[in-house]
C-alpha cells in the first residue's frame, strides 16, 4: 500500500472573517478578510486611510467591528470575556504602535523588562540579551525621552519581544526611523521569526517590508484588494484548510 | 454619445461645484455665528464688571456677610468634637498599614514579577517629568516614592497643625490649674457648684473657707485657698490680658505685708519676658516682679501669681472678698462630711475632686474649640484627598498613552489598579511623613501669635496626620482608577 505524504497544514493563528467596521459614520473596514499562518510575515499595505490600522486593531482587540469576526489562536477575539482575551493578548501577543509609547519617565531597563515583568514571564538573561541585540546595552539607565527616535522604536521593539510572544502585530513600527534604522529593524524582525518562529504583522509603506514578508495583504477603501505571495509556505489563498481561502481574492488589481 | 458625456461631465462639476459653495457657505455661517456668540458673551462680561464697580464703590458690601443661618446641632457638634479622636486612631492604624503594605509588596516582589512590576512603576513617574533624577530622588524612588507630594503635604501639615491647635487651646487653661495644683495641698477643691472651673466664677465666702479650715485643722488636714481674677498686666508700655492667682498665705517673696497696694511682689510668668525687679502694672496697681514662673500662662493670658490678700484689697477693693476654692488634702468623702460640718448657714458649696475642676475647663475648651479645629482638620483631610484625586486624575491624564499601549498589550485593569493603588499608598506615607515634620517644625510658631500658646505636636497630632495623608491619599487615588478604562481608551490613546 502506497502511502503519500502530505505537506504539514500550516496553522492559521490569527483572521478576520468578513469584517465591518464604521466610525464617525464612516464605512471603515468593508468585509475584510484574511488569514496570517503561523511562522509568516504579513505586510499589511494600501494607502493612507484605508483601513489598515483598523483591520489590526481589530485583530488585536482594540476595534470592535459592527459585524464580522477576529480570531486569535482560534478563538473568536470579541465573543469572550474580556479578561480571556487580555490573556491571550498578555501571554501570546506582541503589540506595537506608530509611537513608541515608552514610559519616558523610566529608563531602558524599566522599559524593556516592563512588559514581560508585568505578564509574569521575565526571563532576564533574555531580556539581556535583546538589549545587546538591539543596540541598546550601553544606554540601559537613561530615561528614554533621552533616546532618539530610532533608540525608541528599538526600546519598543525590544519590551515586545522579551516576552516571547507567538505573533507580534506591528502598526508602522519604522515610521520615525531614518532607512538605516528601517533595515536594522527589518532584520531583527526576520531573524525572530526565523530563530523563534514568531508570526509577524505588520503594517508598512517600506520597500524593505517587503523584502522580508512571505504575504501582503494590500487593503484598498476597508476592502482586501489583493494578496500577494512572495514566498509559498503557507499562504491562504493556497491553503485548502485556512479559514480564509473562500473568500480571499488572489488576483491583483 | 459625445454631447451626452460631455452633458453628464458639466452637470458632475456643477454639483461639485454647488456642494463646495454651500460647504463654504456653512463654513462662514457657523464663523459668523461663533462670532455673534462671543461678542454676546463679551458684553455680559462688561455688564458683570460694571455692576460689580457700582456694587463695591457704593461700599454696600463693606459690613454684608453673604451667609445664612443655620440652627446650632448638638449632634453635629458632638460628632465634630471627638472626631479627631476617631482620625488618631484611623493614623495609628492607617498608617503602619500602608508601610506595611508597601512593605510587604516590596518582599513579595521578590519572588513574583508582576508585584515587582506594580512596585517598580509605582514608585516613579511613567511619563518624564522633566526632571533630572538626583541622589534623594533615586533614594525615594527605591524606597518610597518617586517624589513628595506636596499639596497632600501640606494637608498633612494643616491636619496636625489645627488639632494641634485645638489641643492647645482645649487644654491649655487647665495648664495654670495644675501649676497652682502643685501649690495646693491635696487634690480635691471646695468650690461654689459642680461645674466650676477658671473661666466660671466660684465664690466660697471666708466665713464658711474659715470654718472649713478650723475642722479640717482638728483632723490634721492642711488646706489652702485660691482666688482667681482676670485682669490686664502692663509692661514697658504694653498692656497684655492677665490670670491672676491669689494664693491664700503665700511664702517669699510674694508674701504681701498688707502696707499698701503699691509695689506687691508677684510671680510672673516667663513668658512675658519680664526679669525680676522689674516693675509692672497689675490692673492699673504698681507691682513688682520678686520671681519668675512656669506654666501659669493659659493663652493670652500672662499668669501672675499673688497673695490672694493683696488681690483682694488692691484688686477687688473688699477685703473679705471671697474666694474661688479652698484645697483640701484629703479624700472626696472626707471633704464633704467636713464642709457638711462646717456649713452651718446652708451656704451653696460642694466639693469636687481636682479632676472634675480640669475636666470641666476641658469641656467649656473643648466644646468651645474643638468642633471648629476639628472641621479644619476635617477640611485638611478632604483637601488632601481632593487633591491626590486630582493629581492621580492628571498623572493618569498624562500617562494616558503609556497606560493604553499596557492595557491593549492585555495588562489587566486590577494590575493597573494596584499599580496606582500603591503609588496613592506610598505618596500617603511620603505627605505623612513630611507633613507631620513641617507640623512639628512649625506648629510651636503660633506661639508667637499668642503668648502663652504651647501648641506642639504630639502623638494625636501625629496620628491625625497620618489619618489625612494616608486615607486622604489611598482613597484619593482609588476613586480616580475604579475603572480605568473609562480614563483610559486603549484604542483612541494607541494611534
Amino acid at each position: 500500500m502506497k502511502c503519500t505524504e502530505q505537506p504539514p497544514k500550516p496553522v492559521i493563528v490569527a483572521s478576520l472573517r468578513d469584517v465591518h467596521t464604521t466610525a464617525a459614520q464612516k464605512q471603515i473596514l468593508r468585509g475584510v478578510t484574511f488569514d496570517i499562518p503561523e511562522g509568516s510575515i504579513t505586510l499589511i499595505s494600501g494607502p493612507n486611510g484605508s483601513g489598515k490600522s483598523t483591520a489590526l486593531r481589530t485583530l488585536a482587540g482594540l476595534s470592535k467591528p459592527d459585524s464580522g469576526h477576529a480570531y486569535l489562536f482560534g478563538d473568536s477575539v470579541y465573543d469572550q470575556p474580556p479578561k480571556k482575551i487580555q490573556k491571550t493578548l498578555r501571554n501570546r501577543v506582541g503589540l506595537g504602535f506608530q509611537a513608541p509609547n515608552l514610559d519616558g519617565g523610566m529608563t531602558v531597563f524599566d522599559n524593556l523588562i516592563g512588559n514581560a515583568e508585568a505578564f509574569n514571564n521575565l526571563d532576564i538573561r533574555r531580556a539581556g540579551a535583546f538589549a545587546v541585540l538591539l543596540g541598546l546595552h550601553d544606554k540601559m539607565y537613561q530615561k528614554t525621552s533621552q533616546l532618539s527616535g530610532g533608540e525608541m522604536l528599538r526600546v519598543s521593539l525590544g519590551r515586545l519581544l522579551i516576552p516571547g510572544p507567538e505573533l507580534i502585530l506591528l502598526d508602522e513600527p519604522t515610521s520615525m526611523v531614518d532607512p538605516s534604522g528601517k533595515e536594522a529593524i527589518y532584520t531583527h524582525l526576520r531573524n525572530i521569526r526565523d530563530k523563534e518562529g514568531t508570526t509577524v504583522v505588520m503594517i508598512s509603506h517600506d520597500e524593505e517590508a517587503r523584502e522580508i514578508a512571505d504575504q501582503e495583504i494590500v487593503i484598498v477603501s476597508g476592502q482586501v484588494a489583493a494578496t500577494r505571495s512572495f514566498k509559498a509556505p503557507s499562504l491562504p489563498g493556497q491553503n485548502p484548510d485556512s479559514l480564509a481561502s473562500a473568500n480571499f481574492q488572489p488576483e491583483l488589481n | 454619445m459625445t454631447s451626452e458625456n460631455d452633458e453628464n461631465i458639466h452637470h458632475s462639476v456643477d454639483s461639485s461645484l454647488d456642494a463646495g459653495l454651500q460647504m463654504v457657505d456653512a463654513f462662514e455661517s457657523e464663523y459668523n455665528r461663533q462670532n455673534r456668540l462671543r461678542g454676546i458673551v463679551g458684553l455680559g462680561f462688561v455688564a458683570a464688571a460694571s455692576t460689580a464697580a457700582v456694587v463695591v464703590g457704593s461700599g454696600v458690601l463693606d459690613k454684608s456677610h453673604l451667609g445664612y443661618d443655620v440652627p446650632f446641632n448638638e449632634g453635629v457638634q458632638n460628632v465634630l468634637t471627638h472626631i479627631d479622636d476617631g482620625l488618631s486612631v484611623a493614623g495609628a492604624i492607617s498608617f503602619p498599614l500602608a508601610l506595611a503594605g508597601i512593605g510587604i509588596v516590596k518582599v513579595r516582589a521578590r519572588s513574583s514579577q508582576p508585584t515587582q512590576s506594580i512596585d517598580r512603576r509605582s514608585s516613579q513617574e511613567l511619563s518624564d517629568d522633566g526632571k533630572r533624577v538626583g541622589t534623594i530622588r533615586k533614594g525615594l524612588r527605591a524606597t518610597v516614592a518617586g517624589g513628595v507630594p506636596i499639596i497632600a503635604s501640606g494637608g498633612v501639615l494643616l491636619g496636625s497643625l489645627t488639632t494641634a491647635i485645638g489641643t492647645e487651646i482645649t487644654d491649655g487653661p487647665t495648664r495654670p490649674i495644675r501649676a497652682f495644683g502643685e501649690q495646693m495641698p491635696g487634690n480635691i477643691y471646695l468650690v461654689q457648684h459642680e461645674g466650676a472651673m477658671p473661666m466660671q466664677d466660684s465664690y466660697v465666702s471666708r466665713d464658711l473657707i474659715d470654718s472649713v479650715t478650723s475642722i479640717a485643722a482638728d483632723r490634721n488636714i492642711t488646706t489652702r485657698s485660691l482666688d482667681r481674677g482676670l485682669g490686664d498686666i502692663t509692661f514697658n508700655g504694653h498692656t497684655r490680658t492677665a490670670l491672676f492667682l491669689g494664693l491664700q498665705n503665700p511664702i517669699e517673696p510674694i508674701k504681701w505685708d498688707s502696707s499698701s497696694c503699691q509695689n506687691i511682689p508677684v510671680l510672673v510668668d516667663e513668658t512675658a519676658g519680664t526679669k525680676v525687679g522689674d516693675t509692672i502694672k497689675l490692673n492699673d496697681t504698681p507691682a513688682v516682679v520678686a520671681g519668675l514662673s512656669k506654666d501659669i500662662s493659659a493663652i493670652n493670658r500672662v499668669g501672675v501669681v499673688i497673695d490672694a490678700d493683696a488681690m483682694a484689697a488692691c484688686h477687688k477693693k473688699n477685703a473679705n472678698h471671697p474666694y474661688h476654692l479652698t484645697s483640701l488634702d484629703t479624700d472626696l468623702q472626707t471633704g464633704r462630711d467636713i464642709l457638711k460640718q462646717a456649713n452651718i448657714n446652708g451656704e451653696i458649696a460642694t466639693v469636687i475632686s481636682e479632676d472634675r475642676y480640669i475636666q470641666n475647663s476641658e469641656k467649656f475648651w473643648r466644646s468651645n474649640v474643638k468642633p471648629i479645629t476639628n472641621l479644619l482638620a476635617l477640611v485638611s483631610g478632604g483637601v488632601a484627598l481632593l487633591s491626590m484625586s486630582g493629581i492621580m486624575a492628571s498623572r493618569l491624564i498624562r500617562n494616558r498613552r503609556e497606560w493604553a499601549a499596557k492595557l491593549a498589550s492585555g495588562e489587566s485593569d486590577a494590575h493597573m489598579r494596584s499599580t496606582e493603588m500603591l503609588r496613592g499608598a506610598k505618596d500617603g506615607v511620603m505627605a505623612s511623613v513630611v507633613g507631620t515634620a513641617l507640623a512639628t517644625a512649625t506648629t510651636p510658631l503660633t506661639g508667637l501669635t499668642e503668648s502663652g500658646m504651647f501648641a506642639a505636636v504630639g502623638y494625636k497630632e501625629m496620628t491625625v496626620g497620618w489619618a489625612v495623608g494616608t486615607i486622604g491619599s489611598v482613597f484619593g487615588s482609588a476613586i480616580r482608577v475604579l475603572r480605568p478604562r473609562k480614563v483610559i481608551k486603549p484604542n483612541e490613546y494607541t494611534r
